[in-house]
Order: C-alpha cells, then sequence, then structure tokens
C-alpha cells in the first residue's frame, strides 16, 4: 500500500462571504520544498490556512498526511505552522511563550524547555530566549514564529512569508535554514511574494493569483516565461541623459525617463539579459558611470498579471 | 498516522490551566478580579469602621469616666447584628455584584479576546481536542479567581466581628457554626462563578456585542422585585437557596424574595447551566474557524 499524498487539495475552494479566497484549486504537493507565490491578495495565506486545518474549504477536499486537516489534532501534531499574524502572548519570555504551546501537546515539561531551547537557538535566538516578547524587534518576532512552528519537529513545515520583516543578514539565514531543512528531507510549504527568494530556495513552485492557481512546476519555466515580460529598471548615474540615449539605441529597450534632478533614470525592458549586457558596455567601453541598478517591479504583482494576461495556467472560468 | 506524538487529555488540561493562569495572572484582566472580588471588603471595613464610630472608640469623650458610646444604638451591636451586617453584605456584594461581573468578564472574554488580539491559532495549531482548551481554560480562570474570593471572603467575616473585638470571633464559631458556614458560602459562591463564567464563555462565544450580559444583570436583579414564581428563572435564585442562611428576606425591604429551593434542586440546576453553557460553547469552538478580522 503507497504512503498519502503529504498534502493533497481536490477542487478546494474557499469564500468569505462574497470574496473569493481561493479557487477551485487541485494540486498534489510533493516531498521536499515547495514554494507559494503570488502578489498580496493572491490567496496564498487562505490557501496556507486551509491546508493547517485553521480554515474549512467552501467545496471540494483537503487531505493532509491522508487525513482531512480541519481542526484535526492528528494533523496539528504533525504539522508546523508559522501564520503571518503578528500577535503574541506579549508579557511571556521567548522560551515561555514555545514551551508554554508546546506542553499543550502533553509533553513532559523538560522535553517541552528542551524543544524550546533548541528551537530558539536554530532561528538565532540563543541569546534573547529569555526576554519578554514586548520587547522583541519585528525580525525577532518573526523568528520566535517560525522557532515555534518546527519546534515540534513536524513532517510538514507551513511558512506563510517568513522573510517578512527580516533584515538581509536574517533574509540570507532563514533562506539557508529553510534549503537545509530541505536537503535533510523535511517537506516545507513556503510561501512569499518574492520570486527570487523563492528560486534561493526550490525550483518546485505553485503561483496562485486572484484565487487561482496560476501555474505550478519548475521555476525555469516561469522565468523563461518571464523572458519576454516589459521590466521596469531604475537606474542612478551622473550622466542620465547619456545613459538614456546609449540604452534607447539597444532594440530590447521600450521606453526610457529621465529624472534630471535625481540624476536617475526609469528604462522599461522586455529582456532583463539583454538589458544588462547593454548596461555592461555603456560602463565599460562607453565610460559611462552608474552607481545603482534596481529591478522597480520587484514586487511579483506585474509579472503575475502579465502571465495571467498571456499564459492563463489552470485558470477556471470566471 | 502512524505517529501520534502527543500526551494523555489530563496533561493536556492541565497545561491549558497552567497556560490560562500564566496569562490571566499576567494580563489587565487580574486588576479587574482583584478589584471587583476585594470590593466587599472595603464596603465591610466601611461598615466596620463606622461601628465602632458608633460604639464610642473612635471618639471618645476623655472628659468621660464611663466611656459612653456616643449613640446608645451602637449598645445593640452583638454577634448575631455584626453577622446579619456580614449576611447582607455577602448577598448584596458578591452574589449580585463581584461575584456576576468576574464572570462575566473573564467568560465573555474567554474566546473573543483570543480572537481579537490573533492569538487564538496558537491554541488551534496543538493537537488538542477543543473542548479540552476550552474546560483548560475555565480551570486557569478558577485558579487565579478562588484565593482572591477566598481571601476576600475570609477577611469580611473578620472586618464583620473586628469592632466586636476577639472575643467575638470565639463565640462566632462556637455559637453560630460561622467556620462551617464560611467553607460553605465559599464553595456556594466558586459554583456560582462557574455557573456565570460558563453561561457568559457561552454567550461571549456566539456574540459579540456585551450588551446582553447586562440584560442578564438586569433580570438577576430586577427579578427580586417580581412575583416569586419569577425568580425561579434566574441563577441567583438557587445560589441563595444553597447557602447556609437560606432565608435571606431583608426585614423592611421592598422586595419579597421567594422561599429557597431545596439543596438538590438547586445543586442539579445550577449543574444543568454549566453543562449546557459548557457543552454549547464546546460545539461551537468544535467548528469554529480561526479567521482574524483583518487577515
Amino acid at each position: 500500500m503507497s504512503a498519502p499524498a503529504l498534502v493533497e487539495l481536490d477542487n478546494v475552494s474557499r469564500w468569505y462571504g462574497e470574496v473569493i479566497g481561493v479557487n477551485r484549486i487541485s494540486v498534489v504537493l510533493r516531498p521536499g520544498i515547495t514554494g507559494l507565490l503570488g502578489p498580496n491578495g493572491a490567496g496564498k495565506s487562505t490557501l496556507m490556512n486551509v491546508v493547517a486545518g485553521m480554515l474549512s474549504p467552501s467545496s471540494g477536499t483537503v487531505r493532509v498526511l491522508g487525513q482531512d486537516s480541519f481542526a484535526n489534532p492528528a494533523v496539528a501534531a504533525r504539522l508546523g505552522y508559522c501564520m503571518q499574524s503578528d500577535a503574541f502572548y506579549e508579557r511571556f519570555t521567548g522560551i515561555e511563550f514555545i514551551e508554554s504551546l508546546l506542553l499543550l501537546r502533553g509533553w513532559m515539561r523538560s522535553r517541552a524547555r528542551a524543544s524550546a531551547a533548541h528551537a530558539l537557538t536554530l532561528l538565532g535566538m540563543a541569546e534573547n530566549m529569555d526576554r519578554k516578547i514586548q520587547t522583541y524587534s519585528k525580525g525577532m518576532r518573526q523568528r520566535t514564529k517560525v522557532a515555534l512552528a518546527v519546534a515540534h519537529n513536524p513532517d510538514i513545515l507551513v511558512l506563510d512569508e517568513p522573510l517578512n520583516g527580516l533584515d538581509a543578514l536574517g533574509r540570507h539565514e532563514m533562506v539557508e535554514l529553510v534549503r537545509r531543512w530541505g536537503a535533510e528531507g523535511r517537506n516545507v510549504l513556503i510561501s512569499s511574494h518574492v520570486l527570487h527568494e523563492i528560486e534561493a530556495m526550490t525550483n518546485n513552485i505553485l503561483m496562485l493569483q486572484g484565487g487561482y492557481l496560476l501555474a505550478e512546476g519548475d521555476v525555469r519555466e516561469v522565468r523563461s516565461a518571464l523572458k519576454h515580460h516589459p521590466l521596469r529598471v531604475f537606474l542612478r548615474t551622473t550622466e542620465p541623459r547619456r545613459a538614456a540615449a546609449f540604452l534607447l539605441e539597444q532594440p530590447e529597450t521600450l521606453s526610457v525617463r529621465v529624472e534630471d534632478a535625481d540624476h536617475a533614470l526609469f528604462l522599461e525592458t522586455r529582456d532583463y539579459a539583454a538589458f544588462h549586457d547593454a548596461l555592461q558596455r555603456f560602463v565599460l567601453d562607453a565610460g559611462g558611470d552608474v552607481s545603482l541598478v534596481t529591478v522597480a517591479d520587484e514586487n511579483i504583482s506585474s509579472i503575475f498579471d502579465y502571465l495571467a494576461g498571456n499564459r492563463g495556467g489552470n485558470r477556471g472560468p470566471g | 498516522m502512524d505517529r501520534a506524538d502527543y500526551g494523555p487529555p489530563l496533561r493536556q488540561f492541565l497545561a491549558t490551566a497552567r497556560l490560562g493562569l500564566l496569562r490571566y495572572r499576567r494580563s489587565k484582566h487580574l486588576l479587574s478580579a482583584f478589584a471587583l472580588l476585594w470590593l466587599p471588603v472595603l464596603l465591610m471595613a466601611a461598615v466596620a469602621g463606622f461601628q465602632m464610630f458608633m460604639s464610642g472608640f473612635a471618639f471618645e469623650n476623655p472628659l468621660q469616666l464611663d466611656r459612653k458610646p456616643f449613640f446608645d444604638e451602637a449598645k445593640t451591636i452583638n454577634v448575631k447584628t455584626a453577622l446579619e451586617t456580614y449576611r447582607l453584605t455577602f448577598q448584596n456584594a458578591f452574589i449580585y455584584f463581584s461575584i456576576f461581573f468576574v464572570a462575566m468578564i473573564f467568560g465573555q472574554a474567554a474566546v473573543r479576546e483570543e480572537t481579537d488580539e490573533q492569538t487564538l491559532h496558537y491554541l488551534f495549531l496543538q493537537p488538542v481536542p477543543r473542548w479540552i482548551l476550552l474546560a483548560g481554560k475555565l480551570a486557569g480562570f478558577l485558579c487565579m479567581a478562588l484565593p482572591l474570593l477566598a481571601s476576600s471572603l475570609a477577611l469580611c467575616q473578620v472586618l464583620a466581628l473586628a469592632p466586636l473585638g476577639p472575643g467575638a470571633f470565639a463565640e462566632a464559631v462556637a455559637d453560630h457554626g460561622r467556620l462551617t458556614a464560611l467553607l460553605q458560602e465559599g464553595l456556594v459562591l466558586a459554583l456560582a462563578l462557574v455557573a456565570w463564567c460558563g453561561l457568559f464563555m457561552a454567550i461571549g462565544t456566539a456574540i459579540k456585542a456585551p450588551i446582553i450580559m447586562f440584560f442578564i444583570y438586569g433580570w438577576e436583579v430586577a427579578s427580586n422585585f417580581l412575583p416569586q414564581m419569577l425568580q425561579q428563572f434566574t441563577i441567583s435564585f438557587y445560589v441563595r437557596s444553597l447557602l447556609p442562611a437560606r432565608s435571606l428576606q431583608d426585614p423592611g425591604a421592598i422586595q419579597i424574595l421567594a422561599e429557597p429551593a431545596g439543596v438538590i434542586e438547586s445543586l442539579l440546576v445550577v449543574g444543568t447551566v454549566v453543562a449546557i453553557s459548557l457543552g454549547a460553547t464546546a460545539l461551537m469552538v468544535r467548528w469554529r474557524e480561526c479567521v482574524y478580522s483583518d487577515a
């Protein structure tokens, strides 16, 4: 007899009154790390809440490790969930918070304490675990939430935007941690609205938009689809007009807007790789001076709009 | 499922009660509970002070060698009248005020507050049957409230007899069986606390508007002035019926209290209220989703 799928959603919909949370989603999660990608309001949190048993689907079935997930203690025993909500028992210390919740599992106190301390140490909170949560920074609160989710060594880890609120170093550490969990054979469902963050952790992604499953599979396919997506880029240079003239000659450049006062220009390109090559030529060959290059629409919303308009994915009617 | 890594329900219940107690002890509610449950002590202290003043202890005339009390009426204060004063305070301050409002604050907040503070999911994500979470919360509340209640009750008794001196305590215990009565009063108040807390837990879980709680309070108080038959539709009627001094009719009062119900009947009614309330709350919570308003 084969083992049940980790997570299996069959035609799952969830509405909040008239508002669609997720609609007609059918997917089977593969072992390992799965990235859940989508702009704000895409339905990522709703999907995760349904998987974690916090919400009951309006229609369809959700099976986690072969069982209905909603309000099911047997599923809760094997699943760790880091919700997006930033609420805590503020007057508890970090270790007290996690220990108290682990004790609800009926664990002995020594085991709960040790597991809480281990999880907090893993998340880089060893020095702060005895401080009250109300004194924690946003990043420390985020780490504490993730520590709670992993403290009981779950079979499935569901992390809803765990990189939010972390600084660059914190993000890097969290990405490394998730990758390590994946390498250790853990199953992680992790959400983000930033493509490159997900890409750093896994190639296996689900893309949601407007409550619909837009695409699933390898992130490289998405990259390929993005190749001709117009991308807005911001450049800071001492010679914005000369840079604009140079880059406008390139066939992939769609438009350029110069901001003389700020020594900056906004550019729209249909091929980021070709733009990058052109920029290198401007700096190296033409002696141009560029101090900053950044993608102006890193928020993935525009990419989803593009994909939804051009590909359709698993989109249902309506 | 091949791995169920969680302990027995009793341990889960105790852990939930502990968590509830820890949270209550560190919340603003502790202050509310303290203020409400110790309000009768303040009242009793005021009454005792007034009685001492009336007896001439406070403002005796130093030129008067016989030290007569300031008012002649004060001479009539004895253990029996002191206990009557205590009984009135007990009935009006504890039953109709402190217990009711403490139970209301905690009962209605038990589930509602977790939703408002967006911490409900921490409980729901644990492999604990939800009725255990509920029962544990109630137990945590009682662990916090009962020591406050017991100390308040004992102090009220002491203050009631204080103006009469230390001999009054011995007389109250020997001739009036006050120790047993005090214990019985404490148990009845604890039962009232559970009954009202359970009721408000159910109401607070079902609806957000606290106004209905005040309607219930109004009914509990106003029914004393209504025909005796209607008084049987209040929790306070059965709570009063369980007290050692079963007739609490205040001479000269405009209300006519109904004859108390039997002890068994009273216990059955209060027990039924608790069972129905907690059962209804458990059913509501069993299928409750974890949705926050701004999520």
